[in-house]
């Protein structure tokens, strides 16, 4: 044991510098991938220690007083045995028009809301910032802490609530915790205002909306529970529930997790190639040696050991270290998620997700490495001792057709010809280069698939709209749909075309007639191909018969175009056939479709209420706003389209971010991998280098040979990474993205983007060669007599 | 008319480092090669002999001590400027062939040619008369690995002579070839001579030397003695002029 380890030793010192790019690369797998592991496991906790510690509500109903009945729905709630407890009724209005800060707009509609303050038991608020008070105080208004971080305001600010048409100020004092708002991408957000202030916001005669909580003994069970409420209940408003809240919270890291645990994937496939081409190319060099060893007695027991605590001790350091930066990452990033939380000293168990990430490389390496090394175990002694390198086992005929027909510069030449000269290696390196071309190709694609949201809307599920405009009915002097579009087709110059639309809700109705389950959908008075929305498969709905579904609807309920489903819209039951099915990112995967004639044939009284305006792209978008605003005043609201939003536009730039750095990370990977392998392959190969130098070749050709092989290699990467990365990529986005409503992920391919790629990693290539081929210059002549 | 010496040295010297001390390897050498000579170094083991061919083909520096290849100060030369020179001037053939293993025969005399600023056709030409000459045609496109040791050794002396040196240098050529293969190699040698080329040679084999018209003796770094061979004399001939002139310095 003692020599195996003194020998090891001397193999370590000498290979230093090799072992030390192939540790860190193990390094940076194991970040990859304790991360993504990590903050898997963990994402959900920080939105269910807030949900529970202020015993938030699992499902909220949001209703008017004149259909549903509080009273008899609280007393209903609280028979029920799987009821931990039901909320006071909490009334609110809805400011749909934007908030007004500062001159500014800030493009979400608000659930203003009364807090009741004094002996609240469920859906508790918690102050984050601001004087601690029960209740918001006449003229306060308490936001969720994602008003300060995403739009900027302070405590102390005013806040315009545009309701009817005036513009009611309130100062900020608190910024709250409110555990089911507290994302920003929930739009409609939530605001709080003083218990009885919503009279002196809004005359009494509308102040019939009202909310109740209902918290659950098991949330498990709550799909049960509120069918046996569907069915046992005839309720007409809509509800809100846990599954909608903890998705709108935990989206975006859960997206980021599953690539991030793709691309370690990637990374740890690519150490595993760099880990077996080390201790192959070690096992070659010492082919002789080996030899010698075994003649002096060395068993191959001894010689695996020999060369698996090489490796194994560089894998303990180097996964030990991974798992200590991805846990610092891991806080850092916790930390920034539980900061508007508000939960202090936010403890979790990252343990699991760490020792599984361990056990699961280590084991990977040490199989690998196993049957590596088992290669030497094999070697004969006397014939290694006699051959001190392997026997080639080339073709009988080597083509050298390139030599006589191509006028190339002869460092290409030569750097092509001992490239293929090893095919094997070329494979290889080839293939460690294809995996990193594939997720560098992939980031920059999907990153500008990200980007192109605002320009590729549709294909999101969004309306191809610039502005919104949201006609005001409960004006004076309101404008009528008719007079509306009117007075838009005056600004033919600026609109190309204005969508009209509505939202509607329905409810599904299982097999025996019972609502199972509400859900909100857009009917469009124009003809819905035209808008440019697509769909998965089929077409969009046409007659008063057909209904076209978002994809996570269609597949709740298993339902196919050319299928029939029942509903209850309008106040009448009606079955819907059903023409396509359609994505829709922007109601995670829920709702549907209907044509303008479906609802008149159910409610002659139904008119479009939105407008979905395509503007021009020469036109000012918030300028042509501002005109609009000027123009009709209160008699209509404008906001930009759901992609422009802030919170949105945020998430895209994470993402892009998050992306981007995977990508940098995977290029520093590739700079290792070639300074690695060219490392390698001089220290192999020095006796050919010393050969080329005796015949004329300096060190600078030898490096241009050196340099056109990387290149010659990394191309060939590149011929199999990209269309791979252009095949696959679009199809793990949609596996991905389909819990987000997006099971066909618009990928759009970045041709300069992607020539940008190539470039970058030809020249990070090309320095990892030239760098590592400066070891040339050490080569001496006298290694030729030695040999 | 007079020889014109096309290699010169003056008081050549190498010295190694051995632990904290120095050793000399090739002390105070003065020898001339001329133009169309064929010059053979021999000397016992250790003597100095490969060294001083690695000197004084630019391979090595000298510690001392000047070197005139073709009128050219080469002991002056920077690495670059003398692997710029080799490739013109000098060819050399190693004993252990140094084909570049990854290349075929042909490939390995290509790419010395394509060095050079010659156009590619020729190389192409000349590397094709070359291996019909010693007689490799046929194997152009084999790698190294696949062809015997004699047919590398040929492939290596017309590797060395793809861009028409002004001499061409061989270190034990035939040491690792079994006597048929020798023969062959140095009827090679003997050949490119009678065509004019100038040749130094570095061989402890006394039927290898017979080959050349002059021999050196090398002792401890040092020119002893030289042996110039009649021009009429038969390979036999030689053999016994050579090894009884070895005999008289020890060998």
């Amino acid at each position: 044991m003692k020599s195996i380890l003194l020998l090891n030793s001397k193999y370590v010192n000498k290979r230093k510098w090799g072992l030390i790019l192939v540790g860190l690369s193990l390094v940076l797998t194991s970040v990859l991938l304790s991360l993504a592991l990590g903050m898997l496991t963990i994402i959900g906790q920080p939105f269910d220690r807030a949900f529970n510690t202020q015993k938030a509500s699992e499902i909220l109903l949001l209703f008017d007083g004149r259909s549903d009945d509080q009273d008899q729905l609280t007393h209903w709630f609280s028979q029920q045995d799987e009821v931990l407890g039901v909320s006071e009724p909490r009334p609110f209005i809805m400011v749909d028009a934007p908030l007004i800060h500062r001159e500014r707009e800030i493009d979400l509609s608000a659930q203003v809301t009364e807090y009741p303050g004094r002996g609240v038991v469920q859906d508790e608020i918690r102050i984050l910032k601001g004087t601690a008070a029960e209740h918001p105080n006449f003229g306060e208004i308490w936001l969720p802490m994602h008003f300060e971080q995403s739009f900027g305001l302070q405590l102390g600010d005013t806040l315009g609530l545009n309701i009817k048409g005036e513009l009611r100020k309130h100062k900020i004092s608190a910024f709250v915790v409110d555990p089911h708002y507290v994302s920003a991408v929930f739009n409609p957000t939530r605001a709080w205002v003083a218990p009885g202030a919503l009279s002196f916001l809004a005359p009494i005669s509308e102040l019939n909306t009202t909310m109740i909580g209902v918290r659950l003994k098991d949330r498990r069970k709550l799909d049960m529970f509120w069918r046996h409420f569907n069915a046992s209940f005839d309720y007409a408003g809509k509800s809100l529930q846990y599954p909608l809240f903890k998705r709108a919270f935990t989206s975006f890291y859960s997206l980021l997790s599953a690539v991030l645990l793709i691309f370690s994937g990637m990374g740890l496939f690519i150490s595993l190639l760099f880990v077996k081409h080390t201790l192959s190319s070690h096992i070659s060099s010492d082919h002789k040696r080996i030899g010698v060893l075994k003649a002096l007695g060395f068993t191959p027991g001894n010689m695996m050991l020999l060369y698996l605590l090489q490796i194994g001790v560089l894998a303990l350091i180097a996964l030990l270290s991974g798992l200590v930066i991805s846990k610092f990452v891991i806080r850092q990033m916790v930390n920034r998620i539980v900061e508007p939380m508000g939960i202090p000293n936010f403890s979790y168990d990252l343990s699991g997700p760490l020792v599984l990430s361990f056990g699961i490389t280590l084991l990977m390496i040490f199989t690998v490495s196993f049957f590596s090394i088992k290669r030497a175990t094999h070697i004969p002694p006397v014939a290694a001792i006699r051959n001190s390198f392997q026997k080639n086992k080339g073709p009988v005929k080597s083509t050298s057709k390139a030599f006589t027909t191509l006028g190339l510069p002869l460092s290409m030449l030569l750097g092509g010809r001992l490239l293929s000269s090893k095919k094997k290696d070329m494979w290889r390196t080839g293939i460690h280069m294809a995996g990193i071309v594939f997720v560098v190709v992939f980031c920059v694609n999907i990153s500008n698939s990200f980007d192109k949201i605002h320009t590729d809307r549709t294909s999101w599920g969004f309306d191809n709209a610039d502005i919104v405009v949201n006609r005001n009915k409960e004006v004076i002097l309101s404008l009528t749909h008719r007079q509306l579009m009117e007075m838009l087709g005056a600004y033919k110059k600026e609109i190309r075309r204005v969508t009209p639309y509505n939202y509607t809700n329905l409810f599904i109705l299982s097999d025996m007639n019972r609502a199972v389950k509400e859900i909100q959908g857009k009917v469009y008075s124009d003809t819905i191909s035209k808008t440019g929305l697509g769909n998965i498969i089929g077409k969009h709905p046409v007659t008063p018969n057909e209904i076209s579904l978002c994809v996570g609807t269609a597949d709740e309920f298993g339902k196919h175009p050319g299928d029939t489903i029942a509903v209850f819209i309008e106040g009448q039951k009606k079955a819907f056939r059903i023409t396509g099915i359609y994505q829709d990112v922007g109601s995670f995967g829920q709702g549907f479709r209907l044509h303008e004639k479906a609802l008149l044939e159910l409610n002659p009284l139904f008119e479009p209420r939105f407008y979905g305006l395509e503007i021009y792209q020469s036109v000012d978008r918030n300028a042509f706003r501002s005109r609009l605003e000027h123009q009709f005043g209160e008699r209509i609201q404008t906001e930009l389209s759901v992609e422009e939003r802030g919170s949105i536009t945020a998430m895209v730039m994470n993402i892009r971010i998050a992306v981007l750095t995977i990508s940098v990370f995977f290029v520093f990977v590739l700079v290792l991998i070639i300074y690695n392998n060219q490392h390698i392959y001089i220290q192999q190969h020095k006796i050919s280098f010393v050969k080329l130098k005796s015949l004329g070749f300096t060190s600078k050709n030898l490096k241009m040979v050196l340099l056109w092989k990387t290149l010659f290699n990394l191309g060939l990467g590149m011929a199999v990474g990209i269309p791979f990365s252009l095949w696959l990529g679009p199809k793990i986005m949609n596996v991905l993205t389909a819990d987000i409503g997006l099971v066909r992920f618009p990928f759009l391919p970045h041709l300069l983007g992607t020539a940008l790629a190539i470039f970058v990693l030809f020249v990070f290539g090309g320095i990892a060669t030239w760098s590592a081929a400066s070891a040339l210059r050490k080569i001496d002549f006298r290694m030729m007599c030695n040999t | 008319m007079a020889a014109i010496p096309i290699l010169k040295t003056k008081a050549l010297g190498k010295s190694f480092e051995v632990g904290s001390g120095t050793t000399n390897g090739i002390n105070d050498v003065h020898i001339e090669i001329n133009e169309g000579e064929f010059t053979i170094i021999m000397g016992n083991s250790g003597s100095g002999k490969s060294t001083l061919l690695y000197l004084l083909s630019g391979l090595d520096q000298p510690s001392t001590g000047e070197i005139y290849l073709n009128n050219t100060p080469i002991h002056k030369l920077d690495e670059k400027a003398i692997t710029l020179f080799r490739r013109n001037h000098v060819g050399f053939v190693f004993q252990e062939h140094n084909l570049i293993s990854e290349l075929s025969l042909k490939e390995n005399i290509l790419i010395v040619g394509y060095l050079t600023k010659q156009d590619r056709k020729v190389v192409q030409t000349r590397t094709a008369l070359l291996m019909k000459e010693l007689e490799i045609a046929t194997l152009a496109d084999r790698l190294p690995s696949q062809v015997s040791g004699g047919e590398r050794q040929r492939c290596a002396i017309a590797r060395a002579l793809i861009n028409t040196p002004k001499i061409l240098m061989a270190d034990e050529p035939t040491g690792s070839l079994n006597s048929a293969s020798s023969k062959k190699v140095l009827s090679c040698f003997k050949k490119v001579h009678q065509e004019g080329q100038t040749i130094l040679m570095v061989t402890h084999n006394p039927q290898s030397a017979c080959y050349g018209n002059r021999v050196l003796f090398i002792k401890d770094g040092k020119v002893v003695d030289t042996l110039v061979f009649n021009s009429q004399h038969s390979l036999v001939q030689r053999h016994e002029v050579l090894l009884e002139w070895l005999s008289a310095l020890g060998w």
